[in-house]
């Protein structure tokens, strides 16, 4: 089972002006999840600490989507090689319920993998 | 960002580590690589590889002691890495870790039985991805006695010291509360002595101690199997099924010891099971599609035709609706004389089949039963003239003429037919000489 937020769009809220959007979804890849707060690596997107922006995106529940946006600002940013940056981006304004389901099954998932390895590999761990 | 505090030793340790991360994304290459940076491995030794030819170049060349790969590469599988990474490395200093958005538990079983030391979901914080190397490290690197032990006897084993193996498993059951894996290794010895029932004493012995020890389990069904006891092993497959994921190999064997022990009925369980799989190996696809084949076929014969069209129809869907295969169904449905049925196995020909001579032949064969005999006469007759024909559907055609009583046409297209196929000669002639006595 596939559980994954796929960003759609991505937009500077000072000037209005889309960073990502469905032309280039590949150039932005959501590498960690927090209750309030996401990690973001972005390839060839200009953005900088402090920016206020808005992300709108899908959330892949499997069979269900749900849409998800969220306001919010740039706290970290580190820019790396290639045009490459790793975003730290904290919530401002989302929908709570959703958010805290993805996070809640994101972690069930994760202790159920490790269940059964456990089960598998037994005291040979 | 948390940040994870390493001992110097294990700093120590990683700055000697060489790093394969086999990742499609570059942005998650990108972030595992930082984090291993981060952690102390130096970045000339990290090495990325986003497709599976590449990541087995890096794994001959270089001989890393870490993998780091996605489930999935392309149409490959991270998993098929770990074969390449377990000859380079002795398991005491080789890690491998799948990270990957594949959250199935038939994946992560698959990968525990594949020695991959942990599985990680993305997106993953960098603190449990740190921390999971560092617990794999202090488990690789401060392993118990017990652990050692196995690990000795384990070399052993693969080098093929036998006695020296077993040796060290024995020594090792004294190691622990519950020695299963022990147990399971001693088990494993007999296994490559082709002892099987000292194997399965062995595996007896652990799972006494540990009822549902996953290996001990898989060893005692793998031996019963070998050894033909399908009754035997088939009630562990209920056993296996009811408490682990279901692995794509373990599966082909339930499909077996199913068919072997006429348990047909459970098979449709074992198909909803092959469509949650995320590793499909075209061995697997052969072997269900035949043991679906199997069921509808025992189904027919039983009588159940609704159950042998929902097994012929599985079947079929595995087989990827292949020509061959449906014929198979087709031919069994003739033999059933349930000719609707047959028909609608005909329109699942694949769009790219149609038109082509053995899907012609094929429609012949159930439409000879289905549409009125001057169409098919008429239409058998231009599949003999372009002979786009096989013996069968010539005896097909030739009977038919002969029951629609036109003697003449049939004795011209058995003409036709004998020279095509000069071994029909005798069969065809003695069908037009029994005709014509009989209504003579």
């Amino acid at each position: 089972m596939r559980l994954q937020f796929h960003i759609t769009e991505i937009k500077n809220l000072s000037n209005n002006l889309t960073l990502v959007s469905s032309k280039n979804p590949h150039c932005v890849e959501v590498v960690e999840c927090h209750p309030n707060s996401i990690v973001l690596q972005t390839l060839g997107v200009v953005s900088a600490k402090g920016q206020l922006l808005s992300i709108m995106g899908i959330i892949d529940f499997q069979p269900k989507a749900l849409e998800f946006t969220v306001a919010g600002e740039i706290t970290e940013y580190q820019a790396g090689p290639e045009k490459s940056a790793v975003i730290h981006f904290r919530y401002h304004q989302f929908n709570k319920v959703i958010w805290g389901k993805y996070i809640g099954l994101l972690a069930e998932r994760q202790n159920r993998i490790n269940q059964i390895f456990k089960a598998v590999k037994g005291d040979n761990e | 960002m948390d940040k994870l505090e390493i001992s110097p030793d294990l700093q120590d340790y990683l700055k000697n580590q060489m790093v394969l991360i086999a990742e499609p994304s570059r942005v998650f290459a990108t972030s595992i690589s930082s984090r291993l940076s981060e952690m102390g491995i130096v970045a000339t030794q990290i090495y990325t590889a986003n497709n599976y030819k590449e990541a087995e170049r890096i794994l001959l060349d270089h001989k890393p002691q870490i993998l780091i790969t996605e489930y999935r590469l392309g149409n490959q599988f991270g998993l098929n890495l770990i074969s390449h990474h377990e000859k380079n490395h002795e398991e005491a200093v080789r890690i491998s870790m799948i990270v990957t958005f594949e959250a199935s538990d038939s994946a992560a079983a698959e990968a525990a039985e594949e020695q991959v030391d942990a599985f990680l979901l993305k997106p993953f914080s960098p603190t449990d991805f740190s921390s999971r190397i560092v617990e794999i490290l202090n488990r690789k690197i401060n392993p118990s006695d017990y652990t050692k032990k196995i690990r000795e006897g384990k070399n052993e084993l693969y080098a093929g010291h036998l006695e020296n193996a077993v040796a060290l498993f024995q020594q090792a059951t004294q190691l622990n509360a519950k020695p299963t894996s022990a147990y399971y290794y001693l088990g494993s010895c007999y296994v490559h002595q082709a002892q099987l029932p000292g194997a399965i004493g062995e595996f007896t012995n652990g799972l006494r101690l540990q009822p549902l020890h996953y290996n001990c389990l898989i060893g005692q069904f793998d031996c019963l199997m070998e050894e033909k006891k399908y009754a035997d092993a088939y009630r562990l497959v209920r056993v296996i099924k009811e408490n682990f994921p279901v692995t794509s190999g373990r599966l082909g064997k339930f499909f077996i010891a199913s068919v072997y022990t006429g348990n047909f009925q459970d098979l449709s369980d074992f198909y909803d099971l092959f469509l949650t799989l995320e590793m499909r190996p075209p061995e697997l696809i052969n072997l269900v599609s035949a043991a679906l084949l199997t069921a509808g076929r025992y189904f027919i014969r039983s009588n159940q035709i609704a159950s042998s069209i929902s097994y012929f129809d599985m079947g079929s869907t595995v087989a990827a609706r292949n020509i061959e295969y449906l014929e198979k169904i087709i031919d069994e449905l003739i033999r059933a004389k349930d000719y609707r049925s047959a028909d609608l196995f005909v329109r699942r020909i694949l769009p790219d089949d149609v038109g082509t001579n053995h899907a012609t032949q094929l429609k012949f064969k159930v439409d000879r039963f289905v549409q009125p005999p001057e169409k098919m006469i008429d239409i058998g007759r231009k599949m003999i003239v372009q002979e786009n024909y096989t013996p069968e559907v010539a005896r097909s055609l030739i009977q038919l003429i002969i029951e629609n009583g036109k003697m003449a046409l049939a004795e011209s297209m058995v003409g036709k037919v004998v020279d095509k196929f000069p071994e029909l000669r005798k069969e065809l002639y003695e069908l037009l000489e029994n005709s014509t006595q009989k209504s003579g």
